[in-house]
């Protein structure tokens, strides 16, 4: 595995387990357990991100710093396994 | 509305081609228990649902299901690159590549294109979700029937991962149910539409 997958999968992983806690959320608003573990996985997903995106560039549009050039169309894609 | 991000919702990393299980997998888009399909539905019935914790439901799942739309198109383009002509028939996989060469085209396993018919939006929140329900159970089962298909580990991992998601989303939508049959009013006791009450 190189290093761009390895970050990008500490990235995915966070994600994924942040959009699951708030989906239990949705039908358990009040469980104070779940409220802090998407807290922390919401905190150490936005380092993550930052830290990928510093190196291999934005996973978001909004996230693009607005230097020339536009470094968003940089590939690999999503569904592209360039590595 | 919606943000893009530049990753799929679990890695899809496949090494070696194969067409044959491509076409099976693409039922997963544009099939009758597809990911498209799930997202259309939910992401439509949510409109008129009247209990807020379902909404957010709806618009939670139906938006996850997008990302997995995206995963099962990414699957099949990994399987079907570089592949010879050889390769294409000998994986049978001529009669998609005549309509369609090898872009990624929402249809079933057996050819039929994606079509709203699959899913329903019914104004009835009891309905609904039943319907959600059932959708995730035949997408779980097609994702069994695919890992009776196919070998390669590359493949059954992202599959597996996928299949699991079916079975929490059965458990979300079982919760959202129970919350809309619990605010029913007393008076509604045989559980009549809670969207349309025709009243003025």
């Amino acid at each position: 595995m190189t290093e761009r997958e390895r970050m990008l999968r500490t990235v995915q992983s966070h994600a994924f387990s942040a959009a699951d806690v708030e989906l239990f959320l949705d039908t358990h608003p009040d469980c104070a357990a779940a409220l802090a573990r998407r807290r922390a996985l919401r905190g150490a997903l936005s380092s993550a991100a930052a830290a990928y995106a510093e190196k291999y560039g934005p996973l978001t549009a909004a996230a693009a710093d607005g230097d020339r050039p536009w470094r968003w169309v940089e590939g690999p894609w999503p569904w592209e396994d360039a590595d | 509305m919606w943000t893009y991000e530049k990753m799929l919702a679990y890695p899809v990393k496949i090494a070696r081609p194969d067409p044959a299980a491509a076409r099976i997998i693409l039922t997963q888009l544009g099939g009758p228990d597809g990911e498209l399909g799930a997202a259309t539905r939910y992401l439509n019935q949510r409109y008129t649902m009247p209990y807020d914790k379902v909404k957010a439901v709806l618009t939670d799942v139906g938006t996850e299901e997008l990302g997995h739309a995206e995963m099962v198109s990414a699957i099949v383009r990994q399987l079907t690159r570089n592949l010879s002509v050889d390769e294409i028939r000998r994986g049978g996989f001529e009669a998609y590549f005549v309509d369609h060469g090898v872009g990624v085209y929402p249809a079933s396993a057996s050819g039929v294109p994606f079509t709203a018919a699959y899913l329903q939006s019914k104004g009835d929140a009891i309905t609904d979700l039943s319907e959600d329900l059932a959708a995730e159970q035949k997408a779980r089962t097609t994702y069994d029937n695919i890992l009776w298909l196919v070998d390669d580990p590359d493949v059954r991992d992202a599959i597996r991962f996928l299949r699991e998601r079916e079975i929490v989303h059965f458990q979300r939508f079982g919760e959202a149910l129970r919350t809309v049959t619990d605010e029913l009013n007393a008076k509604n006791f045989y559980a009549f539409n809670p969207e349309f009450t025709g009243k003025k």
